[in-house]
């Protein structure tokens, strides 16, 4: 086993060493910060692959036709890290998801966040999508 | 004729301790770290036709012709999964997802991947053996420090793995992966259930039989092997290059 | 998020940021970094614990002080100061576009491109201010030493032809039309011996002859030889070079040849030309921090060799969450898995397309 630095503790402050938080690829060059959405629907699919996740979301229109949307969230590492796994996340739980347009049009979503019904967040700390703040926090 | 009688014997029991010597001379040529564990450091690469098709293969325009890694010979896929296997076999041209992605190839096609070499790193008491793989620029940690794999499934296309020293054999045991990954170009697959036991054994300085068992409730009936040798590279000045096989295509548009 | 939260993060943030700052001698190696191009190991009274082959031990997880992707004459504060005004700016209020830089007396925009922040500036915690309708806190400029350390203007010298090719570049930044102008971090490629520490974090390993840099945020690694073996032939490219190391007391000399330069240096359009050659040094303070300094050498991109450099420290990189809770310790760093994040994969639906273009070029290799 390694013995590192044996007895050194970094003089960088209380809290973890952690340096602020940046998209790596442009929020800005993808998404439309001027296009907002909010959508419910029920979680689809689970992808949890770098650089960045995704989950599917089917929404349904007041006809009962649904549309398949995409939603980006940060690095899987970060909820896996947590303890969080894509098993505690039920496939057909309904959920709230807030987040920006892409600009090509389609169903693509930079996700703020999602709301599980019990009111769990699946982007509960995760940052690093380069989106504003969330525009559904005063709905 | 004592003396002759008592040559005799001598001649045969010096026969005799020389086999026996011969029978167990084998431990004695393997290079060893200083904590005595055997010395598996340093650049290996495999070359058989596993990563064309575990089975025997005969040669097609695609790949020459290899003889089956597989141990049992059989694959002894569960019925469904089964007919899973001969569809993934019809469509792998456009379906494998290390020739028509390069996703990273899961374990233990990393090994042997398009037969490119690895390197392995190790040190005497280490709390983990390193591997780097020019395939991808890929890496995997063998945790030799006895800590467990982490909770719950977690979706990784190389797994986790955790390993330990069964005498002179290194035995890697890993969990932990994603179901995005085949065994071979002929579309031998497995699910998220895949556990994989890798048996590293050194059987002399430049040689290592490599010993994996493969087992995946859902998809196989019971365990199976595959077994191959691992060659170590011994050209001067021989070390890793890279293969970024996804950005072929469109690294001519950069820089 | 609420706002309280928002801004209580913003606040941890600006704590961070200066406990950051008043690390003791952080100010000093900021500004001595401005007359380090020849500076030596001698500056340290660091005596490092030794390995068996008589390299200090530096293993470990390492990440930059100041973190950012943006463009490298004020890299944490987004790609907005690559955008001399009135360039097409990134939407005002998202991560991406920054604060604008406050200007200086000489009404020169410090941070942007064209004048470089010093090394000695000062980074200013980022405020939460009100702006726009009040609901959404507008982000406050941040400053952070260029990455370009000695020039006059501490940007880029490029040769009057590739500043005309790295405008063109970054000129489709925003509105990609050509496959090569989506920037190789955002494929996941691996960026190039130099670019890929500004990346998330890296895990160093040491082992007889060798040192392994293994970075976490995309599956790539790079190995120093420490031996006396002469380099690859120059015409056969790698992504990260072929590098060659030796230690000089607790400076990690580095000789990098044999690069492809695919990975460029920026989001920005900066780029070198597979000629470039870079001289790294790892210059090792103490046993938390190292102050990393490459020299570009490619004649047929630059005026004169210029350097690249950044601070690191001992610590995870926590950008997208996930850090290991609690103080980074010998213990902590000790324990610390760096975990697959297999980022080859290119998923990113709708990110890489170019708009008239397929998804994949047409293979014209068969």
């Amino acid at each position: 086993m390694k013995k590192l630095l044996l007895g050194s503790i970094l003089i960088l402050g209380v809290a973890s060493a952690a340096t602020p938080a940046f998209a790596h690829h442009s929020f800005a060059a993808e998404y439309d910060a001027s296009k907002p959405i909010t959508l419910h629907g029920k979680l689809t699919k689970l992808a949890w692959v770098n650089p960045h996740g995704w989950i599917y979301v089917a929404v349904a229109d007041t006809s009962g036709k649904t549309e398949e949307w995409a939603v980006e969230f940060g690095s899987p590492n970060a909820l896996l890290r947590r303890g969080l796994r894509e098993t505690d996340f039920p496939l057909g739980v309904d959920l709230t998801v807030n987040g920006y347009r892409a600009k090509n049009g389609k169903n693509i979503i930079n996700g703020t966040s999602v709301k599980l019904p019990d009111g769990r967040n699946l982007f509960t700390g995760s940052v690093g999508t380069g989106a504003p703040g969330d525009p559904g926090a005063n709905q | 004729m004592m003396f002759r009688r008592t040559v005799c014997v001598f001649l045969m029991g010096a026969g005799l301790l020389a086999s026996a010597v011969g029978q167990s001379a084998k431990p004695a040529d393997i290079p060893r770290l200083a904590d005595g564990k055997p010395n598996l450091n340093g650049i290996w690469q495999a070359i058989s036709g596993a990563d064309v098709n575990l089975q025997d293969h005969a040669a097609d325009k695609y790949a020459p012709g290899a003889q089956s890694v597989v141990t049992e010979h059989e694959i002894p896929y569960l019925p469904d999964a089964l007919k899973l296997y001969q569809a993934n076999f019809e469509k792998r041209d456009k379906e494998d997802p290390v020739t028509t992605r390069c996703n990273l190839p899961g374990v233990p096609r990393i090994t042997y991947a398009k037969n490119l070499p690895f390197q392995i790193f190790q040190l005497p008491k280490g709390d983990k053996i390193t591997v780097l793989y020019e395939y991808a620029q890929a890496h995997r940690f063998f945790y030799t420090n006895g800590t467990p794999h982490p909770t719950g499934h977690i979706n990784w296309y190389l797994g986790d793995s955790r390993a330990k020293w069964e005498g002179d054999i290194l035995v890697v045991d890993s969990i932990d992966f994603n179901n995005e990954t085949w065994f071979d170009h002929a579309g031998n697959f497995h699910g998220e259930d895949l556990h994989v036991v890798e048996r590293y054994k050194l059987i002399d300085a430049d040689h290592i039989d490599y010993n994996v068992e493969i087992e995946d409730p859902k998809v196989f009936a019971k365990p199976w092997h595959i077994d191959l040798i691992l060659y170590r590279r011994k050209e001067k000045n021989v070390q890793l290059l890279d293969y970024v096989c996804y950005a072929f295509g469109i690294d001519k548009y950069y820089p | 998020m609420d706002k309280k939260q928002l801004q209580l993060r913003k606040l941890l943030a600006g704590f961070m940021l200066g406990a950051v700052m008043y690390l003791p001698g952080m100010a000093q190696t900021s500004k001595s970094g401005a007359a380090s191009a020849k500076e030596d190991s001698a500056t340290t009274t660091w005596k490092p614990r030794l390995l068996p082959d008589g390299q200090p031990d530096v293993q470990g997880v390492w990440t930059t002080v100041y973190y950012g992707m943006g463009c490298l004459t004020n890299p944490t504060n987004g790609d907005v100061n690559c955008v001399p005004p009135p360039g097409p700016r990134p939407a005002p209020g998202t991560a991406n576009a920054g604060g604008p830089p406050a200007p200086d007396t000489k009404d020169n925009t410090l941070g942007q491109r064209g004048h470089g922040n010093p090394p000695s500036i000062v980074n200013v915690a980022a405020q939460a201010e009100k702006g726009g309708d009040g609901a959404r806190p507008r982000r406050a400029p941040r400053n952070a030493p260029s990455r370009i350390i000695d020039t006059d203007n501490y940007d880029i010298p490029y040769t009057p032809e590739a500043l005309v090719h790295q405008k063109d570049l970054f000129a489709h930044y925003y509105e990609p039309a050509r496959y090569g102008d989506i920037d190789p971090q955002q494929r996941c490629w691996p960026l190039g011996a130099v670019r890929q520490f500004t990346w998330h974090d890296v895990q160093v390993e040491q082992f007889p002859g060798y040192l392994l840099l293994i970075f976490e945020g995309a599956e790539q690694y790079r190995i120093i030889y420490l031996d006396n073996r002469p380099h690859i032939g120059n015409n056969l490219k790698l992504w990260m070079g072929d590098s060659r190391g030796h230690w000089e007391g607790t400076t990690l000399v580095v000789d990098t040849t044999s690069n492809n330069a695919k990975g460029r240096l920026s989001r920005a359009g900066d780029f070198s030309s597979d000629k470039v050659h870079y001289t790294e040094r790892f210059k090792f303070l103490d046993e938390n921090r190292v102050r990393y300094e490459a020299v570009f050498d490619d004649p047929s991109t630059y005026t004169r060799p210029w350097t690249f450099a950044f601070d690191e420290h001992r610590a995870f990189f926590g950008g997208d969450g996930g850090v290991p809770e609690g103080p980074v310790t010998a213990e902590t760093q000790a324990k610390y898995e760096n975990w697959e994040e297999a980022c080859q994969e290119g998923l990113i639906p709708g990110g890489n397309d170019i708009p008239g273009l397929p998804p994949v070029p047409p293979d014209d290799s068969k």
